[in-house]
């Protein structure tokens, strides 16, 4: 069963749209020293836009990763790589250098599109360390004892941190950055599309047209400029307690696990309605033995006097969490700041 | 062995196909992957790349300068190359355009029927689809009850007024009793809901919420045209007119006699049943058997208790006719026993036999060059000329027995088969568009029959009967259980596992007689 991730990395967009879009639109153009210039300054590189590794890569992995750059590779070459022999994904990236001319940013290739990931990855992107240690939820699958994964690890999270960014209009209106039209001469910059009269998908307007072979399914659904990260960090709420749906929902699944009792008698009359009469987006109940529902919300309120201890405890380890993620994206958007940099949104399959 | 496929866009006419795959061929680039072309078949290209499992850099720079998916759709990480498990031969290369076996089919020759069955009609379905037939999905089989549908009408043995939905409602009924019969029968016990005491009875049966199922029936162009045509003159859609024939039971007859004819009685495929025993006889290394669970030996037994539900007249009989057993002709003649069955199963049909006059027999040998065996001529003297409803569905009569020998070495020729026939080889069957049956001359009395289907395309000419009676006997006892209407009815529960004890020591000494013979033979 797979999953989807949510990760936030700081990221260089000023060096992006200065120096790497410029080099592959030379290319583009039949001047290929500019973007051969940069594929030899490299050092590191970035499998993923949260992952860099030293050069060469480490034994023990580059074959795991070799797949997506079979292709750029011959088959006597590939061979002794299979067999154990170093390889070094510059190198074979600038194979595809030649083969840009004639075509534009927006018709890169399959090739072209995964050398433009590979540099924005390893001279754009960057996730410092992380603030507080995660314990790793995977511990005794893997041998890592701290998490190095995506912030947002999980879907059921995702719904939790977005209901928590949009508690309120103000809180709403902050990190909502990442979703608004960015300023039009970014926009430009960046080659970023107006789609907003697409009505063939939902329209996102600081998507970015950028794809990986490494991770799946991955895109870049949105970003902060600097300014707009700066703003946040000033006038931010942080560490709140909102009873937020997707929170309640949760502790409702948590009662319905333990089998609680719900007390129909002490409900008004109103909480509780048939199929027929459900309306709006708000959560219900199900009771099987009536044949009725009733509002989530009154179910927790209940639950709350019933079991309190429980629920407490519960609605603890929901904020927790909540205010972990929380510092975590501060903490990188922080470390964005004073490095004049802007923030990205990714999400892949797990 | 990686391979990289690339498929021409749909919508191509098989001209364009055929130049955008001439073009693949000759022009995508290899260099840089060491690949080789493996194989072209109607509607796509293989590649075998010896390291590469996708396309190269110099491949999809070639592939973006040519107009990338509007010329060709890469597939990667082809798993294997896809062969027929039978002819071990591309089966997108099968001249019918079809393989029985791995269902692929070739688009330029093939399309498709849907057929919708309702959620309390498919249960049926597939249970004659799968139990009856063996047929991996219902597809294969359906295939074989239109084409035989279409035989009978283009030779006039049905006629289109005759059509009726008489016949679909007839295997509406059958199907639905069937499946109510299935969902209030225990499937562990056998007994009805009422009686039953397994503890996790609703478990046990199969449930079904779907409103309906559609099943794809592959059948050629030149089918589908008339039977389009055939339904249009009834007044009737072609799926109407199609399913009609489901309740028939001259097309069910026809249907079963015609592919029995070619070796497959029903799920048993002669074929591959006469391989067992003789590879086992010949086998110089020892082989450990133990008393734990033996598939092979579950698969047979489940085969022959399925085709014995199908034809319980084959049940005698069943075993000599696997395995080849030593028999004995009556007085002398290989046929006896199945002129008195004929006789008992259906007396007004035994007596329109009409037998060829021994100077037809004299003739037919002269023109073919060759004495023919006893058992054949033995039939041929007893129903030569047709036997009114018998064997009615397959071309196997005089006079057309002469000009059976050229029509189906025309029929290898065109499909450019590997292999010719023997001179001695006698064609007495030819199942149009499907493959013929012969036998050799020179081959004893009662001489094996082999047969040849145009998708056997690495070993074209199979032996499927030990006897030339056998096949009469089979076809003896597909007549006498499908001449009527028939719903198939499937065996559940206890009966079913003391059918199963009962059979297994059965097969295991018919098994072990074989090879004794086979030794004593040497």
């Amino acid at each position: 069963m797979s999953t989807r991730i949510e990760d936030y990395i700081p990221f260089d967009y000023m060096r992006y749209v200065g120096e790497i879009l410029p080099a592959l639109e030379q290319a583009t153009r039949g001047n290929t020293i500019p973007l051969s210039e940069l594929i030899t300054s490299a050092t590191h590189f970035s499998l993923t836009l949260r992952s860099k590794y030293a050069l060469p890569l480490p034994e023990e992995e580059s074959n795991s990763w070799l797949w997506p750059f079979e292709g750029l590779f011959d088959a006597s070459a590939l061979r002794r790589i299979k067999s154990g022999e170093a390889w070094d994904p510059w190198r074979a990236l600038a194979t595809v250098v030649p083969t840009l001319e004639g075509k534009s940013l927006t018709t890169l290739g399959k090739f072209g599109e995964m050398l433009k990931f590979h540099l924005f990855a390893t001279f754009c992107c960057e996730v410092p360390p992380w603030l507080v240690k995660w314990p790793n939820p995977y511990a005794g699958f893997t041998s890592h004892q701290w998490y190095d994964g995506a912030v947002i690890w999980h879907e059921e999270v995702t719904f939790v941190w977005n209901a928590y960014c949009a508690r309120d209009e103000e809180m709403q209106a902050l990190w909502g950055a990442f979703y608004r039209p960015a300023p039009p001469d970014l926009m430009q910059l960046l080659h970023i599309h107006d789609d907003s009269s697409s009505v063939n998908y939902e329209y996102t307007p600081r998507y970015m047209n950028i794809f990986s072979e490494t991770e799946k399914e991955m895109s870049i659904s949105g970003f902060m400029t600097l300014e707009e990260i700066q703003h946040l960090l000033e006038h931010v709420r942080i560490h709140e307690r909102p009873v937020l749906d997707s929170i309640i929902d949760d502790c409702i699944r948590y009662g319905e696990s333990r089998h609680w009792a719900i007390d129909i008698e002490a409900l008004s009359g109103d909480a509780i309605k048939s199929e027929d009469e459900l309306a709006g987006e708000e959560s219900w109940h199900y009771l099987e033995q009536q044949g009725m529902y009733i509002k989530h919300r009154v179910v927790f309120e209940q639950w709350k006097k019933v079991h309190p201890v429980e629920m407490e405890a519960f609605l603890e380890r929901n904020y927790q969490m909540l205010h972990m993620v929380e510092d975590e994206i501060l903490h990188r958007m922080r470390f964005a700041a004073e490095r004049g940099w802007g923030i990205l949104i990714m999400d892949a399959k797990l | 062995m990686p391979y990289l496929q690339l498929f021409v866009p749909q919508g191509k006419s098989e001209s364009e196909a055929q130049a955008i795959l001439n073009y693949l061929r000759d022009n995508f680039p290899l260099n840089q992957s060491e690949g080789r072309v493996h194989r072209v078949a109607a509607n796509f290209i293989l590649f075998e790349q010896p390291e590469h499992t996708g396309l190269t850099l110099e491949q999809e720079v070639w592939l973006e300068k040519h107009g990338g998916e509007e010329l060709a759709r890469v597939e990667q990480g082809f798993w294997a190359n896809r062969v027929c498990e039978v002819c071990k031969t591309p089966v997108d290369d099968s001249p019918t355009g079809f393989c029985p076996r791995c269902y692929a089919t070739n688009p330029n020759l093939i399309t498709h029927l849907t057929l919708h069955f309702q959620s309390d009609e498919y249960p049926y379905v597939e249970f004659l689809c799968r139990h009856i037939w063996g047929s991996g999905i219902e597809s294969p089989c359906l295939r074989t009850y239109l084409q035989a549908f279409l035989y009978l009408l283009e030779q006039e043995q049905l006629t289109v007024k005759g059509i009726s939905q008489a016949g679909l409602e007839r295997f509406k009924t059958g199907a639905q009793a069937y499946t109510h019969k299935a969902r209030t029968t225990c499937s562990n016990c056998g007994l009805p809901e009422e009686q039953c005491d397994c503890d996790n009875f609703p478990a046990l049966q199969f449930s079904d919420d779907l409103e309906s199922h559609e099943v794809n029936v592959p059948i050629s162009r030149e089918d589908y045209r008339n039977l389009q045509a055939f339904a249009e003159q009834r007044g009737m859609d072609v799926e109407t007119f199609a399913l009609c024939a489901l309740g028939m039971p001259e097309v069910q007859l026809a249907a079963a006699s015609r592919e029995a004819a070619l070796g497959r009685i029903f799920n048993c495929q002669m074929d591959l049943q006469l391989k067992g025993p003789e590879t086992k006889a010949r086998s110089t290394t020892a082989v450990i058997e133990t008393e734990s669970f033996n598939p092979g030996l579950f698969h047979l037994v489940n085969m022959c208790l399925s085709l014995i539900d199908a034809a319980p007249m084959l049940e005698t009989s069943l075993l000599d006719i696997l395995y080849g057993l030593r028999r004995e002709p009556q007085n002398g003649l290989s046929l006896a026993q199945q002129k008195k069955q004929l006789a008992v199963i259906d007396a007004p049909v035994a007596q329109t036999a009409m037998s060829c006059t021994a100077g037809e027999v004299k003739a037919l040998e002269q023109q073919i060059g060759y004495a023919l065996p006893i058992a054949y001529k033995e039939f041929l003297t007893w129903m030569g000329h047709g036997a009114g409803s018998f064997l009615r569905y397959l071309d196997c009569f005089y006079p057309s027995l002469a000009p059976l020998q050229q029509t189906a070495r025309a029929m290898l020729t065109t499909d450019a088969c590997r292999s010719t026939l023997a001179d001695d080889a006698f064609v007495f069957t030819l199942i149009s568009g499907e493959g013929f049956a012969f036998i050799r001359t020179s081959e004893g009395d009662d001489p094996p029959v082999y047969a040849h289907r145009r998708v056997w395309r690495n070993a074209p000419f199979r032996k499927i009967y030990h006897r030339f009676s056998d096949l009469i006997t089979v076809q003896l006892g597909l007549y006498t259980e499908l001449r009527r209407p028939r719903i198939f009815q499937d065996v559940p529960g206890v009966e079913s596992r003391r059918r199963y004890r009962a059979m297994t020591p059965k097969i295991q000494a018919a098994a072990a007689q074989k090879v004794q013979e086979m030794r004593e033979n040497r």
